[in-house]
């Protein structure tokens, strides 16, 4: 991998994968993958936040790119990107339109089935929580703290971004298109069968 | 020009400049202080341990900006001051874009906001505070040209004083709107939590289940979603059920490569019972097989739950998986469609209408005497009753005396206000039409007398207020059509959500 782009912000907070779990995600995606790069974008008012989530790691790899880029460069960016990191919001979508592999970091106040980004390249991660979904559009009127984000753990988009990262990379191509995506055995959509309550 | 000379002279103005700055612009800073001067590549000092720290012309040599501002930042006591000087980008340098003219190692140009912005992402918000920032232009030559190295000062100069960062930091710096939570997590509710990763996967379509239990009629209708499944499906193995009165016209057509008869419904349902649910077991008595994808193409909801009973890895039907939770691609219509849709008959007595003085109510009519009516006012109105968008008529039940001339006004208000009015001087049926556009509202209607004429005698009996039937619904056949449309987008385009297994 040569760059990883990470928006860690979109137009609503609800929505948003809370930045210290970014500024995480990053130092372990900088430990697993030695030569990659990774841009975290966002607008030019992102960019103290964006702050939090460079802070601690190497300029050498990390750069804050909030609002440094015209439009058109970060489109340049996301296309050539080997992976995108996104929460619902408008880059994660732009993530499997391109056909780069993307990973979109869901939250609960949605429903994934209504609003995913799309595309045979995206690896969506949400989590199963009883209460989504909520239909808050403000993080801080959440009941549990954004709990349905708050508690996906950064290692686990670090295995969703390599397994994004292993699928076809289709460069310039929309997203949706017949035969694009992987075509699995019946038995790969048996659901995987939750544990019973009370255990881990 | 001479690069060599420009460097000496540049090399001469650094290495006095912490003397000439504690004596100028910095003195408040540096003067009378243990000064530490850093360079990349010193070791590491203890935390807080100097009481000012300076970098000059360091930073814009360092690829790590941050880990350099932050080691040099944490080696100051809380009150101290760091100080960083770079090259100024439009005085030093007089360019917008590197390389260096004068310095090949300089990675970086910088001005007071670029310099400033290394700062904010390097240092936590409310560690330190901005003391002084400048551009310093002492003795600087505007007049030389480009090519000739600069004279004098062309830096920019930053001075931080450490803080000791108030408690509430930690808030701003992980999360500006942080809600408070009344619970940490969500109690168990239908499955642990955990987090899911998941890809869209099209699974291959091998082998179609298709229902279409209806009778004449509707199977006729629903020929085109029928042939539709072909055209969408052509290698597939379709297997099609029917009610045994359709097998004949379904095989003649050639709409399925296997037909199975089952009269879910009976061939005429005057003269029997329904009840699909009954015959589930002759259901799955005759439908035994594997199926890719099983789509039931009935509109009507009475006969989705079959596909419980058979094994296929996509079921799709009508209806919102809130009712059909066993639906994978499922077309939510509202089931509720022909509530609202249905036109709509309410009787008003008059006993839901009030009346004043003129009038008097009695056990089957209400009564009003011209005479003693006053002009210009409601003599009756009622029955203040909520109604939904639609179009509407009331007809009043008026029964007038023919034989004595006079003029009434007819008047419909919604939520009070009027909307539709009419005059009536002698026997009439009065219809009056009017529109709803809100939900909620009240509906009133009223009886006025004039004050340009006598009022007239009449019996009022109450009224009938119609709703119009509404006509918001598809053709059968579309539904289907539209289900089998969202089948192909969702196996071709969207794609079916598929969890991925732990790594």
């Amino acid at each position: 991998m040569s760059h990883i782009v990470i928006s860690p912000f979109s137009n609503s907070d609800i929505r948003d994968w809370p930045v210290g779990h970014y500024a995480e995600l990053v130092g372990l995606l900088l430990d697993r993958l030695p030569d990659v790069h990774i841009h975290v974008i966002g607008t030019q008012n992102q960019k103290s936040k964006a702050c939090e989530v460079v802070r601690f790691h190497p300029a050498t790899r990390v750069t804050n790119d909030c609002g440094r880029y015209p439009w058109s460069a970060i489109l340049q960016l996301l296309k050539s990107a080997d992976c995108v990191v996104a929460n619902n919001s408008g880059i994660g979508h732009l993530g499997g339109y391109f056909g780069v592999p993307t990973v979109c970091i869901f939250g609960g106040s949605h429903q994934r089935h209504e609003w995913r980004a799309l595309g045979a390249t995206v690896v969506l991660v949400s989590r199963v929580i009883g209460c989504s979904p909520c239909q808050l559009d403000h993080g801080g009127a959440s009941y549990y703290d954004k709990a349905c984000l708050r508690e996906i753990k950064p290692a686990k988009v670090v295995d969703a971004v390599l397994s994004a990262a292993r699928s076809v990379k289709r460069a310039g191509a929309r997203s949706g298109v017949a035969g694009d995506f992987p075509t699995l055995p019946r038995s790969a959509l048996e659901p995987i069968q939750a544990s019973p309550p009370g255990r881990p | 020009m001479d690069p060599s000379n420009q460097q000496v002279s540049i090399t001469e103005y650094r290495s006095n400049w912490i003397e000439d700055m504690r004596k100028g612009v910095l003195s408040s800073f540096l003067s009378g202080k243990a000064v530490d001067e850093v360079r990349i590549g010193d070791p590491e000092a203890p935390e807080a341990s100097r009481a000012v720290v300076v970098a000059a012309f360091q930073l814009q040599k360092a690829a790590d900006y941050r880990s350099l501002l932050r080691t040099w930042f944490t080696s100051v006591k809380i009150g101290g001051h760091l100080v960083v000087a770079v090259p100024h980008a439009f005085l030093h340098e007089r360019q917008l874009s590197l390389p260096s003219r004068w310095d090949p190692s300089q990675r970086r140009l910088y001005t007071p906001r670029s310099l400033l912005e290394e700062v904010e992402e390097a240092l936590a918000p409310n560690s330190y505070r901005v003391r002084y920032l400048t551009d310093l232009d002492k003795d600087y030559d505007y007049t030389l040209d480009v090519d000739q190295g600069p004279t004098g000062q062309s830096d920019v100069v930053l001075v931080l004083e450490r803080i000791q960062a108030p408690r509430w930091t930690p808030t701003l710096v992980v999360e500006e709107r942080q809600a408070k939570p009344r619970l940490q997590t969500p109690d168990y509710a239908f499955e642990p939590a955990r987090t899911r990763t998941e890809v869209a996967v099209r699974p291959r379509i091998g082998k179609i289940l298709l229902l279409k239990l209806d009778h004449l009629g509707d199977f006729i209708i629903g020929l085109g979603p029928l042939e539709r499944v072909r055209t969408l499906f052509p290698d597939a193995e379709i297997t099609l059920v029917v009610g045994s009165w359709n097998i004949d016209m379904a095989r003649n057509l050639g709409l399925a490569d296997n037909l199975i008869a089952f009269d879910a419904f009976p061939r005429n349902s005057t003269e029997e019972e329904v009840n699909v649910a009954g015959k589930a077991a002759i259901f799955q008595t005759l439908v035994t097989g594997d199926f890719d994808l099983a789509i039931d193409l009935r509109t009507d909801w009475d006969t989705r739950f079959l596909l419980r009973y058979v094994k296929a890895s996509i079921r799709a039907g009508i209806g919102p998986r809130s009712q059909f939770p066993f639906l994978d691609i499922f077309l939510p219509v509202d089931f509720n469609r022909n509530e609202p849709e249905t036109a709509r008959e309410f009787i008003f007595d008059h006993h839901r209408f009030s009346t004043q003085g003129s009038s008097e109510q009695t056990p089957n009519r209400i009564i009003s005497h011209a005479e003693l009516a006053e002009r210009d006012c409601a003599i009756v109105w009622g029955p203040y009753f909520g109604l939904r968008p639609g179009n509407y008529v009331f007809e009043p039940r008026l029964d007038v005396d023919k034989t004595k001339p006079g003029l009434l006004l007819l008047d419909i208000a919604i939520n009070t206000k009027r909307v539709v009015q009419d005059f009536i001087s002698g026997p009439t049926t009065a219809r009056l039409a009017f529109r709803v556009e809100k939900p909620g509202v009240e509906f009133e209607f009223r009886i006025w007398t004039v004050d340009i004429q006598p009022a007239l005698d009449f019996s009022f009996y109450g009224g009938r207020l119609i709703r119009e039937g509404a006509a918001s619904v598809l053709h059968q056949s579309e539904y289907g059509l539209l289900l089998l449309e969202l089948v192909r987008v969702r196996l071709a385009r969207t794609g079916l959500l598929a969890e991925q297994a732990p790594a």
